[in-house]
């Protein structure tokens, strides 16, 4: 097959399957819906490996142009190259086995056809977003995964107890991204103006001549718009309050959607247009601070929720943070090892907090579970392999991708690594709590849930094994130099076919900093899992219960207020402001000016019927005078 | 001129068949007539004929794209007419073949070329018209309308005929092409002249209906038995303005600019007083009535471009205009209604599906909503002024947004639920008429393009 026919099919597979789903799924029967959805997706990551393998430089394929003017043009075309292959290897491997998971998790919901339907539709404008040769297509795709992450929240939305909140949640989502989504809107209307095309190789190209003719002012309008964007999609400060509600949604969306894929648009998106960013060193200091900020805030968050769910999406967060002080930094490499490895654990993660939840009966609070390990083996091993990788226990992979931004930071900024490894080790520090608290300690949930504890069934272990074995080895892809020139840096020799990436500097350090750096990461995150262990294990302290929290624990699990402080802030003017538009402008100016205008009308009418009296000598007496004053008429015109 | 002839035989050969008593035959004969003679005219297209030669008749394109469509609106009307027509065995061939020599009539306003033959035509056309009117004897609003017809028209005949006499008295001729030669030749203006153009005038605005000479209009129509108000609506109007669009052009053709000021008035007084009395009507024949006084509004504003589109842009007009009024006159047909009161059309679309629809198409049409024919004949109408008096249609716009309020009341009545409503019966040639229509209502926008 050559790449054009990988490409297409890749793309359309998915397609495929969500047209089908959609149309007939409704009179088949789930396993044969459940088969065909998965069954596309274990395809397209085939392909997609076979595309991997095939790659040969960075390639554009054009199907047809969506919109054709004399001085530029929006074509529908498709770029492989290693940055999109590889994201779409991420994307259909990781989506394949959360598929795989689904058919499990989702067995007993109604609305099982239309699941997948909006699952592989979702999968499709992925694909859009990462494998497009121009904005435009990023554009198309980021908008597409917007609606189906809006419509996959808002899933259960006919639900009697949560319904509401669900729809609320889902429109919540939609809404925050829309904030973002015009910010890159605005960017796009910039580039295009600017230098007149969309497509990332003519950018990169013309971004590298040496006369470039761009003001700072403008590149850093474009950057900081993108970024808006950014923000939007990878829940970043100030738009991230929608990513904890979106967990509104069932889990294995948020295993897929709102952790592994769609979040890390805006890292892709950065990592994309990296020849913008590096000319821009002002969006890049803000991008990092940005990230510092919202990985603490959100870190800090995250050891007081009791939801298993609220836990790992501000882990979530946090993660996504991280990676954006790479990006401001110039670790694009860096962002994008971290972004693979946060892939596999943190879906893992969210398919075993799954798993859990589908043992409990769809409990989700922590503090009911307890000591699950005895009933659940099989999600708990690979549940803690999760956790260990995401808190980055040495040599396994969440260690070595963490340890290279952290690397990267040390190069930049001592007080920016600082603030970095706390973060690290706040994460450390709330994912142990989670895992011991849910597996740990005595069970207390109710006893009818205690009868009904079970392990699921191989569809739903199966992604869990594999995604488990992966968090452990994924560190091997970009190893530090330390373990020899032949076999390290694998990833970043990878990435830095993709335009622009070349030309980044890399950083250097020496070999004892290396091991310094690796060492002081091995001790946090040890200090860490002991502290935790002593705290919930030993000594069995538990979360109290909401009303009794006080000082930087009620901050933390009221998270610290965002949601409140934009309401009184954004809402609550907008919602007085429309108010107040309605009563005046509305009700009573237009709507009663309205009223007049058509009882005018209708009255003169009624007025003007009456002129029609049905005597043949008026009708006669009308007309001469109509002749009459035409007649006259002329008379004074002359 | 070979078709009026085979049209005018038609007319007397169906009379003579209607004395077989079988009213089918009779229908056969007249939609026979009628097909050979849009196929002649046709003809005319590609070859002109010369069978038989009469200097008064002059055939062009435009006579021809005109005739063809008055021809179809009148098998149309002849097919609609049919279920009544046929109940009165012996009076069948007398109403088809009245209806046939009246447009006899509008085929000599398409095609004249002296103001004799001007005035022929427009009198075959209109008193077939003042009998066809009163042809629902029984009933004393049809006698009513007939009367009233027959006075105000004759009166506006007199004026007209006056018209004619002063202008032959200013320019000394009756021949269009000498007329205008003549009024080139003139070195100041004649006060003769310009009486008798306004009395012609006076008489043109009587007969297409526009204030203040419309008075006839609501009164006739809704008199009249459905079918005559349908061909007075369409091809009588259709025939009226084709014929003084040509006089005009052709005969007057050096006074430019003479009658904008008052046909400007004229066309707004003609569009309020239409649309505002439209808004409170509760008979549907009234309300077409009063909404083809509006059309005759919009119609004007044809008159006032004077350029070679001018005619195409007036044929689309009652192109498009016509299907809906055959729509319109069918439904009404079907429904059957004494008192034609719009009230009776309660949930008719729910009843009678596919009639509904047609009937809601036709009535969108008339409102002008894309993508209908209606919304073609106002654009082109509209879109051909805008320039040179934008505030015209300015006007004019608005009186669109009024009329959308009457059609969309008849619409919602249509579509309304009512548990007690009857299935009506769509007879066959209904059902025919209706596609036709529906047809017409739909993909005319396409042939209106092609023409032009």
């Amino acid at each position: 097959m050559t790449i054009n026919l990988l490409l297409l099919s890749i793309l359309f597979l998915p397609l495929i399957g969500a047209f089908f789903n959609g149309i007939v799924g409704k009179y088949l029967s789930k396993s044969i819906v459940g088969t065909i959805a998965t069954g596309v997706m274990f395809i397209a990551f085939f392909l997609s490996f076979v595309l991997f393998t095939k790659l040969n430089g960075p390639e554009v394929y054009s199907l047809f142009s969506v919109i054709q003017l004399s001085d530029f043009s929006l074509n529908f075309s498709l770029q492989a190259d290693t940055l999109s292959v590889w994201m779409t290897m991420i994307v259909t491997g990781v989506g394949a086995l959360i598929h795989l998971f689904s058919m499990g998790y989702m067995h007993e919901d109604k609305g099982y056809y239309k699941f997948f339907t909006y699952l592989n539709l979702f999968v499709f404008a992925m694909l859009i977003l990462v494998l497009g040769s121009n904005y435009f297509m990023l554009f198309f795709g980021w908008e597409g995964v917007g609606i189906c992450s809006y419509l996959l929240i808002g899933f259960h939305y006919s639900d009697e107890q949560k319904g509401l909140a669900n729809s609320l949640a889902a429109r919540k989502a939609f809404i925050m991204n829309r904030i973002g989504d015009l910010g890159l809107l605005i960017a796009l209307f910039m580039i295009l103006a600017q230098f007149g095309t969309l497509e990332y190789r003519e950018l990169a190209e013309k971004m590298s001549l040496a006369d470039l003719s761009v003001s700072t002012w403008v590149m850093f309008g474009i950057t900081l718009c993108l970024f808006i964007g950014a923000t939007g999609k990878s829940a970043q400060i100030p738009l991230f309050t929608w990513l904890p509600d979106a967990m509104a949604g069932p889990t294995p969306v948020s295993a897929l959607i709102h952790a592994a894929t769609m979040v890390t648009a805006g890292i892709f998106l950065v990592v994309r247009s990296n020849f913008f960013f590096e000319k821009a060193p002002h969006t890049q200091e803000i991008i990092l601070y940005i990230g510092l900020a919202t990985s603490l805030i959100a870190a800090f968050i995250a050891i007081k929720q009791n939801d298993i769910k609220k836990v790992l999406a501000y882990s979530t967060v946090s993660q996504l943070g991280f990676i954006f002080v790479s990006l401001g930094m110039g670790g694009y490499v860096a962002a994008m090892f971290h972004v693979s490895t946060h892939a596999f654990f943190k879906a893992l993660l969210f398919l075993g907090s799954g798993s859990v939840i589908h043992a409990m009966h769809h409990e989700q609070d922590i503090r009911k579970m307890g000591a699950l390990k005895k009933y659940i083996p099989i999600t708990h091993i690979t549940f803690l392999i999760g956790t260990l990788a995401i808190a980055g226990f040495p040599f396994l992979s969440g260690f070595f991708s963490k340890d290279e931004i952290l690397a990267h930071a040390l190069h930049h900024n001592f007080v920016i690594y600082i603030l970095l490894a706390f973060s690290a080790m706040l994460t450390a520090i709330y994912m142990f709590r989670l895992y011991f608290l849910v597996f740990h300690g005595e069970f207390r949930g109710s006893d009818h849930q205690k009868s009904h504890l079970h392990e699921s069934p191989l569809n739903m272990t199966l992604p869990l094994m594999i995604l488990a074995v992966l968090s452990v080895i994924g560190g091997v892809l970009n190893l530090p130099s330390l373990f020899g020139e032949g076999i390290s840096h694998w990833f970043t020799h990878l990435l830095k076919q993709t335009d622009g990436l070349a030309a980044v500097a890399d950083i250097h350090l020496v070999q004892s900093k290396i091991i310094i750096l690796m060492l002081t990461a091995s001790i946090v995150t040890i200090v860490a899992l002991i502290f935790t262990y002593i705290l919930y294990v030993k000594k069995q302290s538990r979360p109290v219960e909401d009303n009794q929290l006080t000082g930087w624990s009620k901050l933390s699990f009221n998270k610290l207020y965002f949601d409140e402080i934009y309401h009184f802030l954004f809402v609550k003017p907008i919602e007085l402001l429309s108010e107040l538009t309605h009563n005046i402008l509305d009700v009573s100016i237009l709507n009663k000016s309205f009223y007049k205008v058509a009882y005018a009308f209708n009255h003169s009418g009624q007025l003007i019927r009456k002129w029609q009296n049905g005597i043949v000598s008026s009708y006669l007496l009308w007309m001469v005078i109509g002749i009459v004053v035409m007649l006259f008429y002329y008379l004074i015109k002359k | 001129m070979e078709a009026i002839i085979i049209l005018f035989s038609t007319g007397i050969v169906s009379l003579f068949i209607a004395m077989t008593r079988k009213p089918i035959l009779v229908l056969l004969t007249a939609l026979i007539g009628v097909t050979v003679t849009a196929i002649v005219m046709s003809i005319n297209w590609y070859t002109p004929m010369q069978w038989v030669k009469y200097d008064g008749i002059e055939t062009d394109y435009f006579t021809i794209i005109y005739g063809a469509t008055a021809t179809l609106f009148s098998f149309l009307f002849i097919l609609i007419g049919y279920s009544k027509f046929s109940k009165e065995v012996y009076h069948t061939g007398d109403y088809i073949a009245i209806l046939i020599f009246s447009l006899c009539g509008a085929l000599c306003l398409f095609s004249f070329t002296d103001l004799f033959m001007f005035f022929i035509g427009l009198e075959i056309l209109s008193i077939p018209m003042y009998v066809m009117a009163g042809s629902n004897k029984k009933n004393l609003l049809s006698s009513e309308a007939a009367m009233k017809y027959f006075f105000t028209g004759s009166f506006a005949t007199g004026v007209l005929l006056f018209g004619i006499a002063c202008v032959y008295g200013a320019l000394g001729t009756f021949q269009l092409k000498e007329m205008s030669e003549a009024i080139a030749a003139m070195k100041n203006s004649s006060a003769l002249l310009q009486v008798g153009m306004i009395l012609i005038l006076a008489g043109f605005l009587f007969k297409v209906g526009a204030v203040p000479f419309h008075f006839w209009g609501p009164d006739v129509y809704s008199g009249s038995p459905n079918v005559v108000t349908g061909f007075m609506a369409t091809v009588v109007k259709l025939a009226a303005f084709c014929g003084f669009l040509r006089l005009f052009q052709l005969g007057f053709n050096g006074l430019d600019g003479f009658f904008v000021e008052i046909l400007i008035a004229v066309s707004v007084l003609t569009m309020f007083v239409g649309n505002l009395s439209a808004l409170r009507q509760t008979k549907l024949k009234r309300l077409i009535a009063y909404s083809s006084i509006t059309h005759v509004g919009y119609a004007l504003i044809c008159l006032l471009v004077k350029n070679e589109h001018t005619p195409a842009y007036l044929w689309t007009y009652f192109f498009a205009y016509g299907f809906s009024i055959v729509a319109l006159i069918t439904v009404s047909m079907i429904v059957n209604d004494e008192n034609d009161d719009i009230d009776r059309y309660k949930a008719f679309a729910r009843t009678n599906p596919f009639a509904g629809f047609v009937m809601i198409l036709a009535l969108l049409s008339l409102a002008g909503v894309p993508p209908l024919v209606g919304f073609f004949g106002k654009y082109l109408v509209f879109s051909s002024a805008i320039e040179q008096y934008p505030v015209l249609i300015i006007i004019a716009l608005i009186n669109s947004g009024i009329a959308i309020y009457y059609y969309l009341k008849v619409i919602l009545t249509a579509i309304s639920k009512d548990d007690n409503a009857e299935k009506s019966t769509v007879s066959p040639l209904h059902a025919i008429v209706l596609s036709i229509s529906m047809f017409g209502l739909i993909l005319g926008g396409f042939v209106t393009f092609w023409v032009n």
